[in-house]
């Protein structure tokens, strides 16, 4: 049998392997042994926030079983959403399907972009989109503003469905519809889209009409 | 094979010269460079010459006719040298190297060391940019670079042959001469306190790896290397023990000129990676060259800070 080896440590490459107690946690934190990825982001800080949103109000997310267990997706919002809307669905539904979720859209300014990447946060940008597929990651993302659209609806986020299209990510469709306190408190991921098979989809054009996304406006008052 | 190395004096050339030199399909190895070597060359013939003095490194290339240059001579300001003599020494021994790699009519390949830093970390810019991303630089380093990647793509066109552009993460270690490397060093390291980004380094010796296998196997493109996983400033200093220091706005005016006092000066580029941070996306080059990068970034930063220490030896007199 060929014998696996490498220089770094076991515990820095799986984070499985990882003691989350929390004096091991403090003591990483003072010794500067914490793990951090490409983009900044902290597993372990994103494990505290999650916890603490635990005893928040939050959505609860219907169908986390769609997202897959290992392997890349982006989940597109059916609304435009604002940062902190992404940050907390991102939270609900990594949360849910027990694996990290990043949400896209994060600006390149200090210090909100470094602070909101350090919990999972990542830019808007194909390249970087591109990167976080590729390495396996699910990305949420929602419509983008567009005076011409109707409150709420967007634009469609093309250029992630773009690059979910050229690295075989699947899309799945979040349904988030109007999610203000008081009102409706729940979000529901649908079946993932293929783009990579025979029957997969094999445009843009084709996901954003699968996606129904600019019209969660109207959609949401029909439902109303 | 007749493998001519520029900057064979630099601790990445030296490394790369003694590789090529257990190589039995190479010939001959030749090199330039203002320094000399760091460590004891076999086969390999050395000349001192000031990059800036074109016509002797013209002449030495053309009388050695390689078939295969690898471009190590690089100068990263105040790596080893001062800012405006990197931007002389880099452009005219970049020129000249090439120029008369190229007249010699028996080139085949072309190996160049370049940096992500070309990719520049502008307002907007990509975090993590594959080679994909063209090249924006955003610092002088940068446009270093850049012009070099420019001279070498343009001479390879002419003699069609391929140029493997290297694009290193920055290179630290115990040994390496590097302005970041000797900044998180100091007793106290500077960190942006408004951000703390992110940045990717890399291992003197994967440097070497990918060196040697774009030589064996040339591949016509650009390459990222770098090493999996990034670190912070403050991180940096706390795996060595170090005093983070937050620094904001105009306070890095007076950090810089702190650290240039210690002995570390502080260049554009890497006032911006302590301040935008620097990563790149290093997969390609396990999938094109089939080299894996060994070390990972916060294990090549534990590295830096274990400096040997020195062990004087008593003597007495019989």
């Amino acid at each position: 049998m060929e014998q696996i080896t490498t220089s770094g440590r076991l515990a820095e490459l799986d984070p499985d392997r990882r003691d989350l107690s929390l004096p091991a946690i403090i003591a990483r934190r003072v010794s500067g042994a914490f793990p951090l990825d490409e983009w900044g982001f902290d597993r372990e800080l994103a494990v505290a926030v999650a916890a603490v949103t635990e005893w928040l109000p939050r959505p609860r997310v219907r169908g986390g079983e769609q997202l897959p267990e290992v392997g890349s997706a982006l989940v597109v919002a059916d609304r435009r959403l604002a940062l902190w809307e992404r940050l907390v669905l991102a939270t609900a539904v990594a949360n849910e399907a027990h694996r990290p979720v990043r949400f896209a859209g994060v600006p390149d300014v200090a210090p909100l972009g470094p602070l909101l990447r350090r919990v999972g946060g990542v830019p808007e940008s194909p390249a970087d989109l591109r990167g976080l597929l590729r390495s396996g990651e699910v990305v949420l993302t929602a419509p983008g503003f567009d005076v011409h659209r109707p409150l709420g609806a967007g634009r469609p986020p093309e250029a992630a469905l773009a690059v979910a299209l050229a690295t075989g990510a699947p899309v799945l469709p979040l349904r988030v519809g109007v999610c203000l306190p008081g009102r409706r408190r729940e979000v529901i991921l649908g079946e993932p889209l293929r783009t990579r098979g025979p029957s997969s989809v094999r445009s843009v054009a084709e996901l954003v009409f699968l996606l129904g996304v600019g019209h969660a406006a109207d959609s949401s008052a029909d439902e109303r | 094979m007749r493998v001519f190395i520029t900057g064979i004096g630099g601790t990445l050339g030296t490394a790369v010269a003694q590789r090529v030199e257990g190589d039995p399909s190479v010939d001959a190895v030749a090199g330039v460079d203002l320094f000399p070597p760091r460590r004891r060359l076999l086969r390999a013939e050395f000349h001192r010459v000031d990059p800036r003095n074109r016509e002797r490194m013209a002449t030495i290339i053309r009388s050695f006719a390689p078939t295969a240059l690898i471009h190590l001579g690089v100068y990263e300001p105040y790596s080893r040298s001062s800012p405006r003599a990197a931007v002389a020494r880099t452009a005219a021994g970049t020129v000249a190297a090439l120029e008369a790699a190229v007249t010699s009519r028996r080139l085949d390949r072309v190996v160049v060391r370049s940096g992500i830093e070309v990719y520049g970390r502008r307002r907007g810019a990509p975090l993590r940019p594959d080679e994909e991303v063209p090249p924006a630089p955003s610092s002088s380093f940068g446009h270093i670079l850049l012009n070099v990647e420019q001279i070498s793509r343009e001479a390879g066109d002419r003699a069609g042959v391929p140029v493997t552009l290297l694009r290193f993460a920055p290179i630290v270690g115990p040994h390496v001469p590097s302005p970041l490397g000797r900044l998180l060093r100091l007793p106290a390291v500077p960190f942006s306190a408004l951000g703390d980004p992110v940045f990717s380094v890399t291992h003197e010796a994967d440097v070497v790896a990918a060196i040697v296998a774009a030589l064996n196997d040339p591949v016509h493109g650009a390459l990222n290397v770098v090493g999996p996983g990034a670190v912070t400033a403050s991180q940096a200093a706390r795996i060595g023990h170090r005093v983070p220091v937050p620094v904001v706005g105009p306070g890095w005016r007076g950090a810089k000129a702190l650290a240039h006092l210690a002995g570390a000066p502080v260049p554009d580029h890497v006032h911006e990676l302590l301040v935008r941070g620097r990563t790149a996306d290093g997969s390609r080059l396990a999938e094109v060259l089939g080299v894996r990068v060994q070390h990972h970034t916060p294990e090549v930063v534990r590295q830096l800070y274990a400096w040997e220490p020195i062990e004087y030896l008593s003597v007495t007199a019989v």
